[in-house]
């Protein structure tokens, strides 16, 4: 079913001369996580922000379920936060930050009881209502900071780069909590973050943006394997990027680079253009004989974990990364072996400047 | 290094010492040996009627002062650190000048200003300059402090569901209450204290201090070290207090809750 439920509108926002969202259009489903990707700077968080009610756009406008936005002020909003820092109250201890909203709500004193007994259940504090916030870990702040933000039920749960001030293992394990979290609850969320593995991991959709714009919007597969941009290719993981000039035979269509011609599926792309070919350094396959599209020598070899990727350097001088994947069957050449990079035709993303 | 460290607080805490034991002294004599215990600076000093006019008189002008103070260094503080950079930075040093300004130039400046507007000197005009004294002094003390306030909190309880009102008088206001607290404390030790400025705008009503004063012109009697102690002991009644409502604020929530957790 498509249900948009929250709708940004040509969502402008500028200050003085520089332009920080340049008419954004997006559209947000019902229950889905969706990541806002980008480097710092190019509008994320102000989009974020101008959802929460914190900024209001120059032009444009958001819609929440069905209601227009422009003279809503935060606080009448459904939507709740999840900031970077947490933002948890430090006069108050665990419970009563949970409690907080319904508190300023005036709900009965049994009613939050058993509310907040439900959030610490929820995000598996139960034993930590009465510690002050300075006496738990940055992890479990975090943990209490959703349950606060989840508490009123909102319609949107907004996440400014929720885990960029937690270390790499919570950091996993917060990923997890986040997305058990969201199947049990069932919320809309928006997320925010720089990092391509979180939004990779967590997200439904997401939208690529750079310079205020959105670059791209897709499925964490389709963002991974079908990038539309230079720049959306060098944003999702590791990649080698080749520059050539599309050429075309009676049987096969091909990008001729310095290193002669690497076969691609025909797009339809007009011969004699300029274009970019992407290869994941897994579609490159690398053997010692003498066929092969692209020849070099091994100059490094890396070790991370499961994968070992090579290093190779050729005849025109360009590095290229090649994934060897750690099977008894294939073996890691030597440094300083003659090699050759293959790949499949299917494997070779063409993007455009 | 532990030498120094008893050399440095027997130089801060000796004449305390000293002062607070002569003045149970028996004797007026000012001198050691000490010839015995006795309350009767206390007695006579509480006799006095001067003495007695004069403390309330600074008690009235320390608490009016501390409340206006208070008030008006809070909003200021409040203010001043969301403003603009560069306002920000005329509107620090306007308020914080007053600190420098010699007590002297102040006192001229007001008996002459209220010499103009015809407002006869009393409590009232020592209560106004001593405002005027103690405002820098609250502002900076709460500014220091306030810079590191996290305004995302704010934030947070907008977000939450909090109005501009709510936010200030549930959050901003009880994180800020220690620090408000504290220089409320030291509001009130500045307007006990003050001499300079009283003189010029005291007209016949004395302070504490200006009693002290006026005692020493005539001998220096044992009963000054009476008043002294007392003094000393106002200020760590303060500080006692004002640690007392910090723990009960704490104690407070934690029992409000408890029953909560019982079933």
């Amino acid at each position: 079913m498509e249900d948009n439920f929250v709708e940004f509108h040509n969502v402008t926002k500028k200050w003085g001369d520089f332009v920080g969202l340049d008419g954004i259009n997006l559209k947000i489903r019902r229950g889905e996580i969706l990541t806002l990707l980008g480097p710092s700077g190019c509008g994320k968080s102000t989009l974020m922000r101008i959802a929460a009610g914190f900024e209001l756009p120059t032009t444009g406008d958001v819609i929440i379920d069905g209601r227009q936005m422009a003279d809503t002020p935060p606080e009448k909003r459904e939507v709740n936060m999840l900031f970077q820092r947490y933002a948890l109250f430090p006069h108050l201890d665990v419970f009563d930050n949970i409690a907080f909203p319904l508190r300023i709500q005036k709900r009965p004193k049994e009613e939050i009881r058993q509310r907040v007994e439900k959030m610490l259940e929820l995000v598996q504090l139960k034993e930590f209502s009465s510690r002050w916030i300075n006496e738990i870990s940055g992890g479990q702040a975090q943990r209490v900071a959703l349950a606060r933000a989840l508490i009123g039920q909102p319609k949107v749960l907004l996440l400014d780069e929720p885990l960029s001030a937690l270390d790499l293992k919570i950091r996993h394990h917060m990923l997890e909590e986040l997305k058990r979290i969201h199947r049990e609850t069932g919320t809309t969320f928006l997320y925010v973050t720089h990092d391509q593995d979180e939004a990779m991991i967590l997200s439904d959709r997401i939208v690529l943006m750079n310079a205020g714009q959105i670059v791209q919007m897709g499925t964490p597969d389709e963002m991974y394997g079908k990038p539309q941009s230079l720049f959306a290719a060098k944003f999702f993981g590791e990649t080698n990027i080749v520059e050539g000039k599309l050429v075309r035979s009676a049987d096969r269509c091909a990008v001729e680079t310095t290193d002669g011609l690497i076969t691609v599926e025909d797009k339809m792309i007009s011969e004699g253009s300029r274009v970019y070919a992407s290869i994941r350094p897994e579609a490159f396959v690398i053997s010692n004989h003498a066929e092969g599209n692209i020849r070099g020598i091994v100059e490094d070899i890396e070790n991370i974990g499961a994968r070992t990727v090579c290093r190779v350097r050729s005849g025109s001088g360009h590095a290229y990364r090649a994934q060897v994947f750690r099977t008894s069957a294939i073996s890691t050449p030597p440094i300083g072996a003659n090699v050759a990079l293959s790949c499949a035709p299917a494997d070779v993303v063409l993007v455009s400047q | 290094m532990r030498l120094y460290l008893t050399a440095f607080l027997l130089f801060l805490f000796g004449p305390i010492a000293v002062i607070v034991l002569f003045s149970f002294h028996s004797s007026p004599a000012l001198i050691f040996p000490f010839q015995g215990f006795s309350l009767q600076w206390y007695g006579k000093l509480f006799a006095n009627a001067a003495f007695r006019s004069s403390f309330w008189n600074s008690l009235q002008v320390g608490v009016a002062t501390t409340i206006i103070t208070t008030v008006l260094g809070s909003l200021t503080a409040l203010a001043l650190i969301r403003m603009g950079r560069r306002s920000k930075i005329v509107v620090e040093v306007l308020s914080l000048a007053p600190i420098g300004l010699p007590g002297l130039f102040l006192g001229v400046a007001l008996l002459t200003l209220f010499a103009r507007i015809g407002l006869p000197r009393s409590l009232v005009t020592i209560t106004i300059g001593h405002v005027l004294f103690t405002l820098p002094f609250f502002v900076e003390a709460m500014r220091s402090r306030i810079t590191y306030f996290d305004f995302t909190l704010e934030e947070a309880a907008r977000d939450l569901g909090a109005s501009p009102w709510q936010v200030f008088s549930r959050v901003t206001l009880p994180i800020l209450a220690p620090t408000i607290m504290g220089g409320a404390m030291l509001t009130f030790a500045l307007s006990f204290d003050e001499f300079i400025i009283t003189i010029f705008v005291g007209g016949n009503d004395t302070t504490l201090p200006l009693f002290i004063w006026s005692l020493m012109r005539r001998s220096i009697e044992p009963t000054i070290n009476a008043v002294s102690v007392i003094t000393l002991l106002l200020s760590l009644a303060a500080l006692a207090l004002a640690g007392l409502m910090l723990l009960a604020q704490r104690r407070r929530t934690a029992i409000a809750r408890t029953p909560l957790f019982e079933d």
